[in-house]
């Protein structure tokens, strides 16, 4: 019924031309918007591959196997690598993890299974959000000053108990 | 049949029983965990601020309110101050947040908007994610070997021709406010971009197709339609991307110069919260870490205020967006 009613509104004859004209001031707006946006998002991704450059150029003719399994030389000696360090970043990651993990997970599944909307989930969310963005140092300054507490926990906290959120 | 639907059920058995006191025992204790687990969270946030608001009392007595007003650092004659760093921490920031923000929201549209093919937009999303997992003393380096010899040229060009206008009013030396500003912005380019990403995922599919309907080129829709709809989520984006800029320490601590004083001039050294912290906090003697302690309080402070600003933001927006009152 109400087709009918609507065919017989429109005039018989050449359909109207519905395509938008390149030149038209809108349409160009847009393009030129859309080729903008290119640029902005291009630009945006060129810092990490400048990183990227930057530390093959600075470093790469340095790059060997015992750079990762030797210790870093003594004053005015070549040669020698970082194993420690890399020793050391792995040993602190995973007692870290050992610490956060379990307790972000189970924090995790408070919030966002076990209740909520609670007063204590909604206190907590809250907080961890603020934890993310604490600066860095202020552990640094406590487990400098203060006691032997492992501070080293703190940072994959928040991210650990966003995981499953 | 209403009655009972598990009447052609299998009888109690070996799966099917009440749960035994065992169980319950697990189940109880596993909530007890639980609810510590987000208790401690609580309980840490509470510990930290105790712990320096503890350590930074006798510097809160001794300066009072004048330390934030102050623009003295001085050891020698115990008189601290830290106005040049609120202001260079807020100044940093907020030029971080202009940049990094337009190129978040820019690269959330471009990614959310069918510019490129869904496979594409993963990997560009990827690469802009991998921004957020460069360690901030690489980020510091590149600065140092990247961007300060890349921008020198042109901002002492601009403080040449353009000196009298106060922005442009000194030149690079080296460390300034632009590339440590710069350097946080694309820090928090992948956290801005992220979180406005879900925010235009989260404006409902019908509202953009009617504005297509209704005629409107790709970047009317984009600007009238989408993105006012998900102003809320892009502002908290904005806002989670500030404190994140607020809070940083390493990248800042090595490209802004570490000067104390308060230059309007986009190319002058500065100082930050952080940095100072992260500068002085190793030489420092027994006053002078009150002090530092004092500053550090401000700073988690200034943090907290903008989080609680951009979680009731969010809140407002969900609500608005979902349609509940």
């Amino acid at each position: 019924m109400s087709e009918r009613v609507a065919a017989a509104a429109i005039p018989v004859g050449e359909p109207p031309d519905l395509r938008r004209s390149w030149g038209e001031r809108r349409a160009l707006r847009s393009t030129i918007l859309t080729a903008a946006a290119w640029i902005v998002a291009a630009i945006a991704s060129v810092p990490l591959f400048s990183v990227l450059y930057m530390l093959i150029v600075q470093g790469g003719s340095r790059l060997s196997l015992d750079l990762f399994t030797e210790l870093p030389p003594a004053g005015f000696e070549l040669g020698g690598g970082f194993g420690n360090a890399i020793v050391g970043t792995l040993v602190m990651v995973a007692i870290a993890a050992v610490i956060s993990i379990p307790i972000g997970i189970l924090a995790a599944t408070y919030l966002a299974e076990l209740s909520p909307d609670s007063r204590l989930a909604g206190t907590a969310r809250f907080l961890a959000k603020v934890l993310t963005g604490f600066p860095s140092f202020s552990p640094v300054c406590l487990s400098m000053r203060s006691s032997c507490w492992p501070w080293a926990a703190i940072p994959p906290w928040p991210e650990a108990f966003r995981l499953p959120c | 049949m209403a009655a009972n639907a598990f009447e052609g059920a299998a009888p109690p058995g070996a799966i099917t029983h009440p749960p035994s006191s065992n169980e319950y025992l697990v189940d109880r204790g596993f909530r007890l965990l639980a609810v510590c687990g987000a208790s401690l969270i609580i309980l840490l946030v509470a510990y930290i601020l105790w712990k320096i608001g503890g350590q930074a009392l006798p510097a809160i007595y001794k300066y009072n309110l004048g330390f934030l007003t102050s623009t003295n650092w001085n050891v020698a004659e115990e008189k601290f101050g830290i106005l040049p760093e609120i202001w260079g921490t807020l100044y940093s920031s907020l030029m971080a947040l202009l940049v990094g923000g337009f190129f978040g929201l820019t690269v959330a549209i471009f990614l959310t908007q069918d510019f490129l093919p869904p496979r594409v937009a993963l990997v560009f999303r990827t690469i802009i994610d991998m921004l957020a997992a460069i360690p901030s003393v690489v980020f510091g380096l590149w600065g140092i070997f990247v961007v300060i010899p890349a921008i020198r040229p042109i901002a002492n060009w601009l403080n040449d021709s353009l000196g009298w206008f106060p922005f442009f009013g000194t030149s690079l030396s080296g460390p300034g406010l632009l590339p440590a500003a710069l350097v946080l912005a694309i820090m928090i380019l992948p956290t801005v971009a992220a979180i406005s990403q879900d925010a235009l995922h989260l404006v409902p599919y019908r509202t953009k197709e009617a504005a297509y309907g209704m005629g409107a080129t790709r970047w009317e829709a984009i600007l009238k339609v989408l993105v006012p709809t998900a102003a809320g989520g892009i502002a908290s984006a904005m806002v989670l991307g500030f404190g994140r800029a607020l809070g940083e320490t390493m990248a800042l601590a090595m490209l802004i110069g570490n000067s104390n004083r308060i230059s309007l001039s986009l190319f002058a050294p500065a100082q930050t919260l952080a940095s100072l912290l992260a500068s002085h906090f190793p030489e420092a003697g027994q006053t002078e870490v009150q002090a530092l302690m004092y500053a550090a309080l401000v700073l988690l402070a200034i943090t907290l205020v903008v989080n609680m600003m951009g979680t009731a933001i969010l809140s407002v927006t969900q609500r608005r967006i979902s349609g509940r009152s």
